[in-house]
C-alpha cells in the first residue's frame, strides 16, 4: 500500500447511529491496531424515536454476533411483519404493507396482474388475502418463517419493535468490550488542516470544553441534526425536500400498553401529518408528525394525546426537522451517518437501515489517510441512491390520495412531484408495471402494496396475465387464500411467542423452543427466481 | 386501439429470437406473430456466428433446446473465454474468462489479495487462479460439476454457434407454436396518419399488424426507412470503420476459447465452431486499405462490410421496436449483440402494451434499452483506451471520449481494485476485473481490510489454488474429444 492506513477513527455522538457506527467499527478491527473513540455528552439529549425497524437489522445484528433474543430482552422488543397505514388513500381505508411478497410470479409475472385480471372481471377479492403476514399480523399472530424456499412460511421475514435508546446503550457494552474508547464531554471548537498538501482542510481535532484535545484520521460525525463536522465545520450545504415531504415537527409520547399485543407498526393519517403507534414489550411508543405550515403544536399534541391506548408515560418531547439531505455524506477525512447526514420522516421505519447501509457501504470502502475524493465520490453516489429511492417511496403515500378534507392534503394531493416518480406513477396507472431496480430498499411488493393500498388502480395489467382464464385462476387463487390462512391460524399468538422465544415462564411450558432463521439484506424473505 | 397481431420483419438470429421469446411468453394470450422473411437481402449482418454467453443460456434453457441438439445443429462448440493477444506492448497475453478467479476469503474478494501481496512477491498471472482460463490455455474443456467444495465446479462457459443454423431452430420451435412465417420482396411499409404503421407491402399482398417489431438488420426498414429515427452516432468512441469476414478450417483441435489478436492497424476476432474458425478482421479504412486485405488474410472467401457505430435515437417509437442491428451496432467484445437482444427482449415483454398507443411505456423502454447499450459500449471501449501497442491506428485510442460516470470506476478500480456493479448490470463483476488487471490497469492499493490479514499465510493459500488447477487441468480432456463423447453420450 502507497498511502499511510488509518490508526484513528473519531466518532461524534452517541445516539442510535453513533453506537451502531461504534458497534460496527470495533468489531471490524478487534484485530487491528487502530484506535476508535466516541465522543457524547450525557448534557446532549438523543432523538431516538426510530423504534421500528425493518428486517435488515437483524443481518446487521448478525454480522456482529448479537444474539437475537438477548437483542429482544436488552429492547424491550416485539416482532413487526409490516406497517397498517390507515386514512391515507381515504378517510376509513387500511391497508398493511408487509414484509412479504404477494401470491406467487407465474412464468416471470408478478402476481399482482393477475389479481388485476380477476379484479377487473369483476371478483371482489383482495390482495391482501395472498400475503402471509398480513393474514398472520390481522390475527396478531406471529411465527420465525421457513428457509426452505418451498414451503409457504418462508414467503415472509421480520423486524422488530425496539428501544432505541436501549438498543444504543446494548451496542454500547459491545463496542466497549472490544476496546471503543468512550469521551464524555462537549464539544467547543473543531480545528482544521492549514497545511498546504493534500490534508488541507481535513478535521485535524475536536476540542472538548474540559481542554481535552481528540485528535483524528477519520472523524464519523454523528451529531445528529446539529451536524457539527459535516455541516458547521466543512459546509457542504443541505438540499430541502420539504416541498415534496412538508412535515416539519414530530410530538412523541409513550403510553401504557392496552389491548393485545399487535405484530405490526401502526400509521394513522390525521389532518396534518400522521401517528405511528409502536407496541414495545412494557409500553407503547406513540409519535405524531405533522406539518406547522396547517396544525399548531398545541393542536397536533392533542390530537396525538387525544389518540392514545392508554395513560401518557412521559411529558410529549417536541422535535423539529426539515426534511432533506446533505449535498454530499462524506467530505474530506469527514463522513456523515445518522441524522447529520439527512433526514426522511419514519412513515417506513427507515431512519436505521439508512445508517446501516451507509455503515456497510464504510467498511467496503474503508479509505486510506488520504480519503482519495474517488472513494468518497463512490459513497456518496451510492448514499444518494438509497435517499432518492426511499424519498420517492414516502412521498408515494402523501401524493396517492384522495383526500379532501383538509388544506394539508389538498396540497399533498395536488403538489408537484419528483419526475422520477411521476414517471414510475404513471407506469403503474397503465398496466401495473413497476419500474425494475435491484439497488434500493424498496421493491415491487412494496410499490404494489402502497399503489393498491391508496387507489392508484392500473388500467390494464400484464398481458401475459392471458395466458391464464378466469376460471382457471379462480381456482389456483382460491387455493392459495386457503392454504395462507391455514398457516396463520397456525401459528402461534404474537404475544405468547414472543414469551417462548425470550424463555418466560407463562407460555414455555407448553411450546417447542426454535431458533430464530438466519438474517439476510432483503425485506421480502424468500425471493422468487 | 387493441394489439391482436404482432408482425416481426426479419427472420434473422434477431426476428427468430424475439419470435421465439414472444410465442413463448404469449402462447395463450390469442396475440397472433408473424415473421415476414424479406427475400432481397439477408435480415440481419453478421450471422455467421453467434456467441451465446452463459448469461443468455437461460435463454435456451427457457424454450426447452436442449444443448446437444443445439450443438449438434449449429455446429457448435463451447466457449470458456477470451484469449487477448498482443494488445499490449510488453508480449504477455492473457485469458478472460466467464468463470471466477481463486477464492473469496472473508467476504473479500480475491483480486484484493492478488493486488496486495502481488506489491511485493512474483506471484503468477492472474488468469492462473481460474479453471477455466487454465483450462482454455490449454484447449481442454469438460462441464462444470455440481459441488461447491471441486474446483471443477468453478467452471462456467458460454457457446460458440453458426448463426444461420441457430435461427433455424428458433424458427422450427416458434412454427411449431403457431407463429407464421412469410417471405417476399418488401414493396414499402403503410403509415397512417397517426404515425403508426399499419402494414408491409409485399409483392404478394399485404400484412396487416398492430404492433410491428423491426428487425431488419442495418437497413432498419421501419424503424427508419418508416418512421424516420435517426442514428446516435458513436464513430467517435470505435476505431474500426469496416469488417472483413473470413473463415478458416481447424488445424490441431478446436480451441476452447475465442481468439482476439490485435496487430499494427487492426484486430481479428477467431471465433471457433466445431470444423473451422469464424474470423473478423476490424479495420479503419484510414490505416489499412481495401486493397491490402488480400494479403492479410489467408483466405479466398472474404466478406467486406462496413461498420456503422451507434444506436437508434429512439428504439422504440410509435408502434415500431427496433431489435438487433436496426436498433445498435457496435463492435463486440466478450458480450455480443445475443446479450442486449436477451436482455432488451425481457424488459419488452414486461412493457407490452395493450393499445398501440403507448407513449409512457415506449419511454421506458427506450430508458433501459439506451442505458444497456450505452453501458456495453463504455465496457467495448475499454479495450482500445487501454491498449498499449504502439501504432497510429492503437495510439488514437488513447483519446477517446469517457462519460464521468465511467471514469469514476476506472479511477475507482485504479486507486482500490474495485468494480461497483450498476443497477442491474449486464456485466459481472468478475469480468471487470479480469479485463482490467489483463490490460495492466494495475490497482494502487486495495480493500484496507484486506491488509490487516497475514501475508504469509494468504500466500500460501495462494499458491495452493494455482497449483489444484494445474492439477486439474492435467486431467481435463481436450476440447474436441470432450465434445465427440458428450454428444454422442446424447445421442446427438
Amino acid at each position: 500500500m502507497h498511502n499511510p492506513p488509518i490508526k484513528k477513527i473519531v466518532i461524534l455522538g452517541g445516539g442510535t447511529s453513533g453506537w451502531m457506527v461504534a458497534a460496527a467499527l470495533a468489531n471490524q478491527f478487534k484485530k487491528s491496531d487502530c484506535v476508535i473513540q466516541l465522543v457524547e455528552s450525557e448534557q446532549i439529549g438523543t432523538v431516538g424515536v426510530g423504534e421500528a425497524t425493518i428486517p435488515h437489522l437483524r443481518f446487521f445484528n448478525e454480522t456482529l454476533g448479537i444474539d437475537e433474543n438477548e437483542f429482544m430482552q436488552r429492547t424491550n422488543a416485539t416482532y413487526k411483519m409490516g406497517i397498517e397505514f390507515k386514512n391515507w388513500g381515504r378517510l376509513g381505508d387500511a391497508y398493511i404493507h408487509p414484509f412479504g411478497e404477494y401470491g406467487h410470479e407465474i412464468n416471470g409475472t408478478s402476481f399482482h396482474h393477475f389479481w388485476l385480471k380477476l379484479h377487473r372481471a369483476g371478483e371482489s377479492t383482495l390482495i391482501d388475502d395472498y400475503s402471509l403476514p398480513i393474514i398472520a399480523a390481522k390475527l396478531n399472530k406471529f411465527e420465525y418463517p421457513e428457509t426452505n424456499r418451498r414451503s409457504i412460511l418462508s414467503t415472509y421475514s421480520y423486524a422488530f419493535h425496539i428501544d432505541a435508546s436501549l438498543y444504543a446503550k446494548y451496542l454500547r457494552e459491545y463496542a466497549e468490550q472490544r476496546g471503543l474508547l468512550r469521551v464524555e464531554g462537549k464539544v467547543v471548537e473543531v480545528t482544521q488542516h492549514q497545511s498546504d498538501d493534500q490534508y488541507r482542510g481535513f478535521i485535524k481535532e475536536i476540542i472538548l470544553e474540559s481542554g481535552e484535545v481528540i485528535v483524528g484520521d477519520l472523524f464519523i460525525d454523528c451529531s445528529g441534526f446539529r451536524a457539527l463536522l459535516i455541516e458547521q465545520t466543512l459546509k457542504v450545504g443541505y438540499r430541502d425536500w420539504s416541498h415534496w415531504l412538508p412535515c416539519d415537527r414530530a410530538i412523541a409520547v409513550p403510553c401504557k400498553s392496552a389491548g393485545e399485543l399487535l405484530p405490526y407498526t401502526k400509521s394513522t393519517a390525521h389532518q396534518a401529518g400522521w401517528q405511528w403507534r409502536i407496541p414495545l414489550q412494557h409500553r407503547t411508543g406513540n409519535g405524531h408528525v405533522y406539518c406547522s405550515q396547517y396544525i399548531s403544536d398545541d393542536e397536533a399534541a392533542d390530537i396525538l394525546l387525544k389518540n392514545l391506548d392508554g395513560q401518557p408515560e412521559a411529558e410529549p418531547n417536541f422535535l423539529r426537522f426539515k426534511t432533506g439531505r446533505r449535498n454530499l455524506s462524506w467530505d474530506k477525512n469527514c463522513v456523515a451517518i445518522g441524522l447529520s447526514d439527512g433526514f426522511l420522516e419514519p412513515l417506513e421505519s427507515t431512519s436505521i437501515y439508512l445508517v446501516q447501509i451507509a455503515i456497510t457501504k464504510l467498511l467496503e470502502l474503508f479509505p486510506d489517510k488520504i480519503c482519495d475524493s474517488v472513494v468518497a465520490h463512490e459513497f456518496n453516489s451510492a448514499m444518494d441512491l438509497e435517499f432518492d429511492r426511499v424519498r420517492d417511496f414516502l412521498i408515494l403515500h402523501y401524493h396517492a390520495t384522495e383526500r379532501n378534507d383538509s388544506e394539508f392534503w389538498n396540497y399533498c394531493r395536488t403538489m408537484a412531484i419528483p419526475e422520477s416518480l411521476a414517471g414510475k406513477m404513471a407506469l403503474f396507472r397503465q398496466q401495473g408495471y413497476v419500474v425494475p431496480y435491484e439497488k434500493g430498499l424498496f421493491l415491487e411488493p412494496s410499490w404494489v402494496a402502497v399503489y393498491l393500498g391508496q387507489r392508484v388502480m392500473p388500467q390494464a395489467y400484464d398481458i401475459r396475465a392471458d395466458n391464464f382464464q378466469i376460471a382457471e385462476l379462480k381456482k389456483y387463487f382460491a387455493e392459495m387464500k386457503r392454504n395462507m390462512h391455514l398457516a396463520a391460524q397456525a401459528m402461534p399468538l404474537h404475544a405468547a411467542c414472543l414469551s417462548r422465544n425470550l424463555g418466560k415462564s407463562d407460555a414455555s411450558g407448553s411450546m417447542e423452543k426454535r431458533q430464530p432463521p438466519r438474517a439476510s439484506m432483503n425485506l421480502y424473505g424468500r425471493r422468487s427466481s | 386501439m387493441k394489439i391482436e397481431k404482432i408482425v416481426i420483419l426479419g427472420g434473422g438470429v434477431s426476428g427468430c429470437t424475439v419470435a421465439a421469446s414472444l410465442v413463448g411468453a404469449l402462447a395463450n394470450t390469442g396475440i397472433a406473430i408473424c415473421v415476414i422473411e424479406p427475400g432481397q437481402a439477408e435480415a440481419d449482418n453478421n450471422e455467421e456466428v453467434v456467441t451465446l454467453s452463459p448469461y443468455t443460456q437461460v435463454f435456451n434453457e427457457s424454450i426447452g433446446l436442449d444443448e446437444a441438439k443445439t450443438l449438434a445443429y449449429t455446429q457448435g462448440a463451447f466457449n470458456l473465454g477470451f484469449r487477448f493477444k498482443g494488445w499490449q506492448q510488453s508480449a504477455q497475453q492473457f485469458l478472460q474468462t466467464y468463470g471466477s478467479y481463486g477464492v473469496d476469503f472473508e467476504g473479500i474478494g480475491f483480486q484484493n489479495f492478488y493486488t496486495m501481496l502481488g506489491k511485493n512477491r512474483k506471484l503468477e498471472n492472474y488468469d492462473r487462479y481460474s479453471l477455466s482460463a487454465v483450462a482454455a490455455l490449454q484447449g481442454k474443456f469438460s462441464h462444470p460439476i455440481d459441488d461447491n467444495k471441486s474446483i471443477l465446479s468453478t467452471i462456467t462457459y458460454g457457446l460458440n454457434l453458426d448463426g444461420r443454423r441457430y435461427a433455424e431452430l428458433l424458427k422450427k420451435y416458434a412454427v411449431a407454436r403457431g407463429v407464421v412465417f412469410k417471405s417476399g420482396n418488401i414493396i414499402k411499409a403503410a403509415v397512417s396518419q397517426s404515425g403508426n404503421v399499419h402494414g408491409i407491402e409485399l409483392a404478394t399482398g399485404t400484412v396487416t399488424g398492430d404492433f410491428f417489431i423491426d428487425c431488419s438488420g442495418s437497413d432498419a426498414l421501419l424503424i427508419n426507412g418508416a418512421l424516420g429515427v435517426g442514428n446516435i452516432d458513436w464513430s467517435d468512441y470505435f476505431l474500426s470503420t469496416h469488417c472483413a469476414v473470413f473463415t478458416r478450417p481447424h488445424t490441431d483441435g478446436v480451441p476452447s476459447a475465442t481468439d482476439m489478436t490485435a496487430y499494427d492497424n487492426y484486430w481479428v476476432k477467431s471465433v471457433p465452431l466445431r470444423s473451422h474458425s469464424v474470423n473478423t478482421l476490424m479495420f479503419n479504412e484510414k490505416y489499412v486499405r481495401v486493397g491490402e486485405l488480400d494479403s492479410l488474410i489467408d483466405s479466398s472467401n472474404i466478406a467486406l462490410r462496413p461498420f456503422a457505430h451507434g444506436h437508434r435515437e429512439h428504439p422504440w417509437h410509435k408502434n415500431v421496436i427496433a431489435f438487433g442491428a436496426a436498433a445498435v451496432a457496435m463492435e463486440s467484445f466478450a458480450f455480443s449483440s445475443m446479450d442486449i437482444l436477451y436482455r432488451n427482449i425481457q424488459a419488452f415483454i414486461k412493457l407490452l402494451p395493450v393499445d398501440i398507443c403507448c407513449p409512457v411505456n415506449a419511454q421506458e423502454y427506450n430508458r433501459i434499452a439506451i442505458e444497456t447499450y450505452e453501458r456495453l459500449r463504455d465496457y467495448n471501449l475499454c479495450h482500445y483506451l487501454l491498449a498499449t501497442r504502439v501504432s497510429d491506428f492503437w495510439n488514437s485510442g488513447s483519446k477517446m471520449p469517457i462519460t464521468p460516470a465511467f471514469q469514476q470506476r476506472l479511477d475507482l478500480f485504479r486507486r482500490r481494485g474495485k468494480i461497483i456493479a450498476h443497477d442491474s448490470e449486464m456485466i459481472p463483476t468478475a469480468m471487470w476485473v479480469s479485463l482490467l488487471l489483463g490490460f495492466g490497469l494495475d490497482p494502487q492499493g486495495c480493500d484496507p481490510l484486506a491488509a490487516v490479514m497475514d501475508n504469509e499465510d494468504l500466500h500460501e493459500k495462494i499458491e495452493r489454488i494455482s497449483t489444484i488447477i494445474a492439477r486439474t487441468t492435467e486431467k481435463m480432456p481436450h476440447h474436441l474429444e470432450y465434445l465427440e463423447r458428450y454428444l454422442m453420450a446424447q445421442g446427438r
